[in-house]
């Protein structure tokens, strides 16, 4: 049985590969988790983001790697989730095919549970069962015979309860006994008509000159046209020939080739089960009960409100002091190393505001998604993510996403990281997809610092604090107002994936193991700053290198030289002297202000925006902005720092602070048609406002985009959202001049 | 006329007679259970009106109305 697999295919290291398959939600995660402790690794399936998480598992003085699969119901490979099983099973993509699969199955739901482990029959792969949740089972009132049931399946059959780690050791025995001595499920005898479908198709695809089809793959074709099986055949009419003469035997046999597969394998399973699974008494679940309040059309809807609100308070509040923290040990950690490298301001400037700002600017971002795993991991043990889907599912469907959006693009509000990991949870790829480019058009609380800025300096002392107020709530309502039609029409006529269905199974309440959620949270976060961060921190570098760079002397002696010229209209020399001697003094703090300004304006980012100000101008914007929107790319709160330097205010001014906004409210265009004028004016700040709402202006979001999906998606939506900002803004300016 | 899943009231039973679509969608609500000669129940409407929560061999299983349709029902007791 082994053999031939080893004959294909060298096996990496030597050590066997043991997979863990199953339902979602069985407990498989738990159990390897249980079975590897943290030697785990974790990567990516060649080109699509489903995880892949591998482990060294140490039984019987022998080592091998366990594999934990993504949960799926059956083979059927529509969801990405579920193409990742197909390709380990069928050992395709250069995936290294498994040596044993141990099937982790629901013993609450036994039935359902051993569907899968009958279609993967099909593929011959020694097999071993671990039935899991025994405890639950028992609290059912499901009693089940083992020795029966293995020996109607013909592989050993363990009982295990993961979370408590029960029936550990009897299954790493197992899994070593089995490694020597493999046995293999039954397959299933199937009706004449399917098995002639079979042959048509096989002999079918070997006509094509595709590559010729197993029986088990021949099977997936007929029952699931859209299988991996049928993407590498160019002739896709041929292939839909054959499945229509096959599909039209099975119905003449009277079964449905929609519905046959299953209901094949379930009469199967029906009399396999016979005597096997005893229900005494009733079945008392929990959850009927407690689905009574929880989906209630009041009760519920307000429970719903009341977590929801909960967990966004938590993002935005509980994450507040701990990023002030990570801030404030950046700037810290900035004061520190600056002495130590003063020799080599270059060097200097590098390791603090490139690099050290850069580590922090990936750090900052973990509160909130440590915080929002934690509360995701709780949703999803207890059971209340599926409700909470069923609740508002209604509010997404209509554009394309579904009920599971809800948390993540909630999660936006606070920021779009932690949100676009969250769209994990949505196992339809279509909509996944949606989600994750809607993520960013929620309003994060990066754009807050923008909007109290320029609302309190030019809306509230001219309209009050109540139209202020009106405003800045507004703002928040602008990416949602454009982001669900834009998901329709993406959907509508755009994405030409097929939308799955959605169906979800109620899975029974349970009380959450703290073990689960804080391995959760650890493989979160260790992701988002190994992967993620990385990128992050190199455009943080980057962009830091073009304001810095090329830092010509002869812009500081300019600089300081038409200072001092202004100072000396004002002031005796002798003053003059002795306020460049005290560091402290003002006109020290504004020459240094006055040579950071003019750097700035000499950098590279600097010219780039007086360059590519005409492109701005239609939204009345001057080069400043300019800079100062293009400064803001890599994270949309540099703005008020970039804006405080270019004003000479230096830049550590923040969004209330008073000398930026009373040198806002005066600034003047200096050149051109509109000389002399206010460069603030509504029409401009509104549009400024907007264009922040609706711009990517968050390398962070950039790279966990194309982290998710790929590079193509995060251009996409980079340029996509930034077309749309500056689109808006010019809307808004021209519009409002014709009045 | 035949009567589809999503035609019935809350409390009320009936046996599935077919699915009635493109195999895939089919395929996809078969494996859950909800395959020819089973009773199902509906258990509630989301307080939207939708999806729908049906019973089916024990277990409970949202879906959507539209897809709710293409399941014929027979036999049904409201
Ligand atoms: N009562 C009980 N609960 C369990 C047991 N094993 C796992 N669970 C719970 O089942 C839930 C799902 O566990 P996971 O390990 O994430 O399941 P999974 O199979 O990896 O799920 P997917 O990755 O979604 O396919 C968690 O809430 C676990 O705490 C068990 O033996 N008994
Ligand atoms: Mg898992």
């Amino acid at each position: 049985m082994n053999a031939p697999t080893e004959a294909a295919e060298p096996k990496r290291q030597g050590r066997p590969l043991v997979a863990l398959v199953g339902n979602p939600n069985t407990g498989k995660s738990t159990l390897f988790n249980r079975l590897t402790g943290l030697r785990q690794h974790i990567a990516n399936y060649p080109g699509i983001t489903v995880e892949k998480k591998s482990g060294l598992l140490r039984a019987c003085g022998s080592e091998m790697d366990i594999l934990d699969l993504p949960g799926c119901y059956s083979l059927t490979a529509v969801s990405n989730d579920e193409r990742v099983v197909m390709d380990v099973l069928g050992g395709r993509r250069g995936l290294q095919k498994p040596d044993l699969l141990v099937f982790v199955l629901d013993a609450t739901n036994l039935k359902r549970n051993l569907l899968l482990v009958s279609q993967c029959a099909e593929l011959g792969i020694p097999a071993l069962i671990a039935l899991n949740q025994c405890d639950a089972a028992k609290r059912n009132g499901i009693r089940i015979d083992v020795d029966l049931l293995a020996k109607r399946l013909g592989v050993p059959v363990v009982e295990t309860i993961a979370t408590r780690g029960n029936g550990l050791e009897e299954l790493k025995r197992a899994i070593v006994t089995a490694l020597d001595a493999p046995s293999a499920l039954p397959k299933i005898h199937w009706p004449d008509c399917i098995t002639h479908g079979c042959g048509l198709l096989r002999a079918g695809f070997q006509g094509a000159g595709s590559s010729d089809l197993t029986q088990a793959e021949a099977l997936r074709v007929l029952f699931d046209s859209d299988s991996v099986f049928t993407c590498g055949v160019s002739d896709k009419a041929c292939v839909k020939k054959l499945l229509d003469t096959a599909h039209k035997e099975i119905r003449e046999s009277g079964l449905n080739p929609g519905s046959a597969e299953a209901v094949i394998h379930y009469r199967h399973l029906e009399t396999l089960l016979d005597g096997v699974v005893e229900a005494t008494g009733p079945i008392a679940r929990s959850h009927d009960s407690i689905d009574a309040l929880l989906l209630n059309r009041v009760w519920g809807t307000l429970i719903f409100l009341g977590v929801m609100y909960v967990v966004f308070q938590s993002l935005y509040s509980w994450a507040g002091p701990l990023m002030d923290l990570i801030d404030a040990g950046t700037s810290a950690t900035q004061d520190l190393t600056r002495p130590l490298l003063s020799a080599n301001p270059a060097l200097q400037s590098l390791v603090c505001d490139g690099i050290i700002a850069g580590v922090g600017g990936v750090l900052i971002f973990l509160p909130q998604i440590l915080i929002l795993f934690f509360f995701i991991a709780l949703l999803e043990d207890t059971g209340y993510m599926a409700r909470a889907a069923f609740l508002v599912d209604k509010l997404f469907s209509w554009c394309g996403l579904n009920g599971r959006s809800f948390v993540p693009l909630l999660s936006s509000y606070a920021c779009a990281i932690p949100g676009v990991m969250a769209t994990r949870t949505l196992s339809d790829p279509k909509a996944r997809l949606t989600t994750i480019l809607m993520a960013p058009f929620m309003s994060c609380s990066a754009r807050l610092p923008v909007y109290i800025l320029l609302i309190g300096t030019f809306i509230e002392p001219l309209y009050g604090p109540l139209v202020a107020g009106a405003v800045l709530f507004a703002m928040h309502f602008v990416g949602l107002a454009l982001a669900l039609p834009l998901a329709w029409v993406l959907n509508r006529f755009f994405l030409k994936i097929k939308a799955q269905p959605f169906i979800l199974e109620m899975p029974d309440y349970r009380v959450p193991t703290l073990r689960n959620i804080f391995h959760r949270i650890w493989e979160r976060g260790r992701e988002f700053v190994m992967r993620a961060g990385t990128v992050i921190l190199a455009f943080s570098i980057l962009i830091w290198s073009l304001l810095y760079f090329p830092r010509d002397p002869e812009v500081k002696e300019r600089a300081t030289q038409s200072l001092l010229a202004s100072a000396a209209l004002h002031y005796a020399p002798t003053d003059i002297q002795a306020a460049l001697e005290n560091p402290e003094s003002d006109l020290s703090a504004a020459l240094i202000h006055h040579i950071d300004s003019a750097y700035i304006e000499q950098s590279y980012l600097g010219r780039f925006g007086k360059a590519v100000q005409p492109v701005f101008d239609p939204a009345g914007f001057d080069w400043k902005i300019t800079v100062g929107v293009l400064s803001s790319f890599p994270a949309r709160e540099v703005i008020i720092a970039t804006m405080g330097i270019i004003y000479n205010l230096g830049a550590d001014v923040d969004e209330g602070s008073d000398d930026l906004r009373s040198v806002l409210q005066k600034e003047k265009w200096t050149s051109g048609p509109r000389e002399g004028q206010p460069v603030y004016t509504l029409p401009v700040v509104l549009g400024i406002m907007v264009f922040f709402a609706l711009c990517m202006q968050c390398g962070a979001t950039v790279a966990i985009i194309a982290r998710e999906l790929n590079w193509r998606w995060a251009a996409f939506s980079f340029f996509g959202m930034t077309a749309l900002a500056w689109l808006s803004a010019v809307l808004i300016y021209q519009v409002s001049s014709l009045f | 006329m035949k009567r589809t899943l999503d035609s019935l009231k809350v409390g009320s039973r009936a046996e599935i007679e077919d699915i009635a679509s493109d195999c895939e969608r089919a395929n996809r609500m078969a494996t859950l259970g909800l395959i020819p000669g089973r009773m199902v129940k509906v258990t509630r409407f989301a307080p939207l009106g939708d999806p729908i929560s049906v019973e089916v061999d024990g277990q409970e299983i949202s879906l959507r109305r539209a897809e709710a349709h293409i399941i014929q029902v027979k036999n049904i007791s409201e």
